[in-house]
């Protein structure tokens, strides 16, 4: 007689829904804790304020570090969107089919697994250092540049590939060129992946703080006026804040803005990214 | 006999290391519809996509031999103008992410068509040419992927014909189609066949019966026989064509 | 009726070598990242010899007489990864196998957008959660005079890697063909003996892939283990000692080095073990792990 296995597999069930049910306990309770914390300290004025008191970021606000991480992002993103971009391109409408670009998905993979610290060591070497640009704005958005680059090239790829390689074929065999059907067919089809991954790029620049701690951040400076003076950035505010003993209250709260930031971000990327797949699918 | 558009001769190719066609050696005359037929996998698609030299998009391919097109060969030809001569129709009805209009403008645009004028007459023209005309002529303004099927069909042989092509290479056009829409498509194609080189790839044997001038059958990557349709189905040569045409195999 | 030009595209072609040259510009940066760290770093190999930087145990480098070895730090981080995995590896394996067969459709559509999200959450913030509640924790509840430790820097880059496990082990099982499913249970057998017996067994490399991508991030995650880790530099004899991993003595001391120095060198130095470990583990995985053609997984 063969005996089912009903005990066994309930158990293997039981455990599988305890799993997910802790993974996503821990989750939340991340979120949470930190909106519980930190929601309370959080004003307008604490957005629009400059640090104060003493020691400096013991009261007042985050704007400096708001606005010097925008400028680090943008930056970062101006420097790395086009190389990205044609290099998705290449990637996927060209070199799909040959042996060197198998080489390069291997360095495109090892480049997104360079540990970003590494990548901060690089650009203060170069840039901080040879070039003399001293700890700066620029030598910031570089380090962040050299770090989304990989990310941005392997979602912007996703976007293309995405589109129906029907309709890539049916547009060959009438006989357009690859940058014509690339142009009227396959980016206008793509954007809203390839705007998605500019987003989701800015999300993962936006929290990075090993790099730039080596290469741009200052723990108090004003609002950015020159590419080559140091910059607050909200990350590395945050690890001062706590680190150096500042205020807890402060940096529960400049967490808080972080996470709402980059959250909404994130969000509105995978909407995007959704969106197209809808449209595609439909 | 009517003029030559396309002539293969001794024609081999292969997916790595897979042979999908052999020493095929084949015409295609002027005003002519011809069908291949043949079990599948037998590399019809294969020949079909030679011709249009689309099958070199894909990796691995390889060929040799020598096709013809009006008496030059095509390797020497730029490819994107092989494949605006020779157009082609895929099984799966395409329509491209754009207007209706702009589906047939496509390659036109490209190509340097940009008086308004001419664009309007192009589309009317080549609309009308697939019977096409009469169900859109009010929404032509309207994302294409709102077409049927049959549609879309139709919409995607008027975008070939857009570029004034010589051959038109249909590759089961009607296999995802139903009965009704599957008629519109072959009254059209018999009428384009006034004007052009027309072959079609068929596992419909009715179709190519109903449809075709010509017939020719592979096998395994061969041709076995070709001839003028009647003859290929009523008094083959080869026995293998006979078991095929009668069902026995296929 | 009109008039068909053939187009030279000299457009097409220009283009098309613009995004030649541009994508191997961007990826041979690496090639330069490389030489970057190795040129910065180049008299301390001789001076000091691979071997005994990596197996060193004091790190002096200002010292009268320069000491110089990462042994500690290179453990550190090695132990701090390895513990994360061997702490995100079966819940997020668990956690995807529900996910990809067991979960109802409407919870699949609330946790994997959820998940998605939660990997933009920046270490900085888990760094900084970790240290104000985690290490508190340890602190009152074993009454240690630092909760600080490798273990609980572990504890923290789990629950960071967790998403990109569970995300990465969930596309392996589903890219397995659904006919094996169909097959199996038309034999009678039960869901989670398929799962076990044929679905994981065949999503392994996927799997096992997921897993060794989440080693290199957590190897070289800085944020976390700066704020966790305790920042020792003795060599640490258990999962409870503190340590000072790779990443942290870079991102704490190279700010204070000045450039040219031995000190400098030496970071430069222990940036190249560092790269060149995920690295390594990255060429490991792409020859050996993932199919061909397989798409580079960001992270």
């Amino acid at each position: 007689m063969m005996k089912p296995r009903h005990l066994l597999d309930r158990l293997f069930i039981l455990s599988l829904w305890i799993a997910a049910l802790i993974v996503i306990t821990i989750l939340a309770a991340i979120i949470l804790y930190l909106f519980s914390k930190g929601s309370s300290f959080i004003s307008l004025d604490f957005i629009l304020d400059r640090p104060q008191g003493s020691p400096l970021g013991s009261a007042g606000g985050v704007m400096p570090a708001i606005m010097g991480t925008i400028w680090l992002v943008l930056l970062a993103l101006l420097a790395a969107g086009f190389p990205a971009l044609f290099t998705a391109i290449y990637l996927n409408e060209y070199g799909s089919q040959r042996k060197s670009s198998r080489i390069m998905n291997i360095l495109l993979q090892s480049m997104a697994s360079v540990p970003s610290i590494i990548t901060g060591l690089f650009i203060y070497a170069l840039c901080v250092v040879r070039l003399g640009w001293g700890i700066s704005l620029l030598a910031g958005s570089m380090a962040l540049a050299l770090m989304i680059f990989p990310v941005l090239v392997v979602s912007i790829r996703e976007a293309l590939r995405s589109v129906d390689s029907q309709t890539r074929l049916a547009a060959a065999a009438l006989g357009v060129s690859k940058t014509y059907s690339l142009r009227r067919i396959i980016l206008p089809q793509a954007i809203p992946g390839i705007l998605a991954a500019f987003l989701l790029a800015m999300g993962y620049a936006a929290g990075a703080t090993a790099p730039i701690m080596v290469t741009a951040a200052a723990i108090v400076a004003p609002a950015p006026q020159s590419l080559f003076q140091p910059v607050m950035a909200l990350p590395y505010h945050l690890y001062i804040l706590f680190n150096e003993h500042v205020s807890m209250q402060q940096a529960y709260a400049t967490a808080l803005v972080l996470l709402i930031l980059l959250l909404s971000i994130n969000a509105l990327a995978l909407y995007l990214r959704s969106w197209q797949e809808r449209k595609q699918a439909g | 006999m009517k003029d030559v558009v396309i002539e293969l001769k001794n024609f081999n190719s292969r997916y790595g290391k897979q042979e999908v066609l052999q020493n095929i050696s084949l015409t295609f005359p002027h005003q002519t519809i011809t069908a291949i037929i043949g079990p599948s996998g037998c590399g019809k698609t294969t020949l079909l996509r030679s011709i249009n030299r689309s099958a070199e998009l894909e990796s691995g391919y390889s060929c040799t031999g020598d096709i013809l097109l009006s008496g030059a060969s095509m390797f020497n030809m730029n490819a994107y103008s092989v494949r605006r001569q020779v157009g082609m129709v895929f099984q799966t009805p395409v329509a491209l992410p754009l207007s209706i209009r702009q589906n047939v403008l496509f390659a036109p645009r490209y190509y340097g068509l940009r008086q308004r004028a001419l664009q309007d007459d192009l589309v009317e023209n080549c609309l009308r040419k697939v019977a096409l005309w009469e169900e859109v002529k009010d929404r032509l303004h309207k994302p294409a992927s709102q077409l049927s099927g049959g549609q879309k069909q139709r919409l995607a042989i008027a975008r070939v014909l857009a570029v004034k092509p010589r051959v038109l290479l249909l590759d089961e056009p009607c296999s995802s189609l139903d009965p009704a829409s599957t008629e519109r498509v072959e009254e059209t194609i018999r009428g384009l066949a006034a004007e052009l080189c027309i072959v079609i790839v068929t596992h419909n044997l009715a179709q190519a019966r109903r449809l075709a001038n010509e017939t020719a059958f592979m096998l395994n990557g061969q041709l076995i026989e070709t001839g003028p349709t009647e003859n290929i189905f009523s008094s083959p040569k080869h026995e293998k064509t006979r078991d095929f045409v009668t069902g026995l195999f296929g | 009726m009109q008039v068909l030009k053939f187009k030279s595209d000299k457009v097409d072609t220009f283009l098309g070598s613009l995004f030649l040259v541009t994508a191997w510009a961007s990826v041979l940066l690496l090639a330069a990242l490389l030489l970057f760290l190795l040129l910065e770093s180049w008299p301390l190999w001789s001076r000091v010899g691979v071997l005994s930087f990596i197996s060193g145990q004091v790190w002096l480098p200002l010292s009268a007489v320069p000491q110089i070895g990462i042994a500690p730090m290179l453990v550190s981080t090695l132990w701090v990864a390895a513990g994360a995995l061997v702490l995100a590896a079966p819940l997020g394996l668990a956690c995807a196998a529900f996910l990809a067969e067991f979960a109802p459709a409407p919870l699949t559509a609330v946790m994997r957008p959820v998940l998605n999200l939660l990997t933009g959450i920046p270490s900085v913030v888990y760094g900084f959660l970790g240290a104000a509640v985690l290490v508190r924790f340890f602190e009152v509840s074993f009454d240690l005079p630092s909760g600080e430790s490798l273990f609980a820097a572990s504890l923290v880059l789990a629950i960071m890697v967790l998403p990109f496990i569970v995300a990465n082990s969930e596309i392996a099982l589903r890219s397995v063909l659904n006919d094996y499913r169909h097959t199996s249970l038309a034999l009678g057998v039960s869901r989670p003996y398929y799962v076990m017996r044929i679905l994981i067994p065949a999503a392994r490399k996927g799997i096992i892939a997921s897993m060794v991508l989440a080693f290199g991030r957590a190897a070289g995650e800085t944020m976390a283990v700066l704020m966790m880790a305790g920042n020792t530099m003795f060599m640490p004899g258990s999962w409870f000692n503190q340590g000072e991993p790779l990443p942290a003595l870079i991102a704490l001391e190279l700010g204070s080095a000045s450039p040219g120095s031995l000190h400098y060198q030496a970071l430069f130095a222990a940036g190249l073990v560092l790269l060149v470990l995920v690295i390594l583990v990255n060429i490991l995985l792409s020859s050996f792990l993932l199919p061909k053609g397989n798409e580079v997984k960001p992270f």
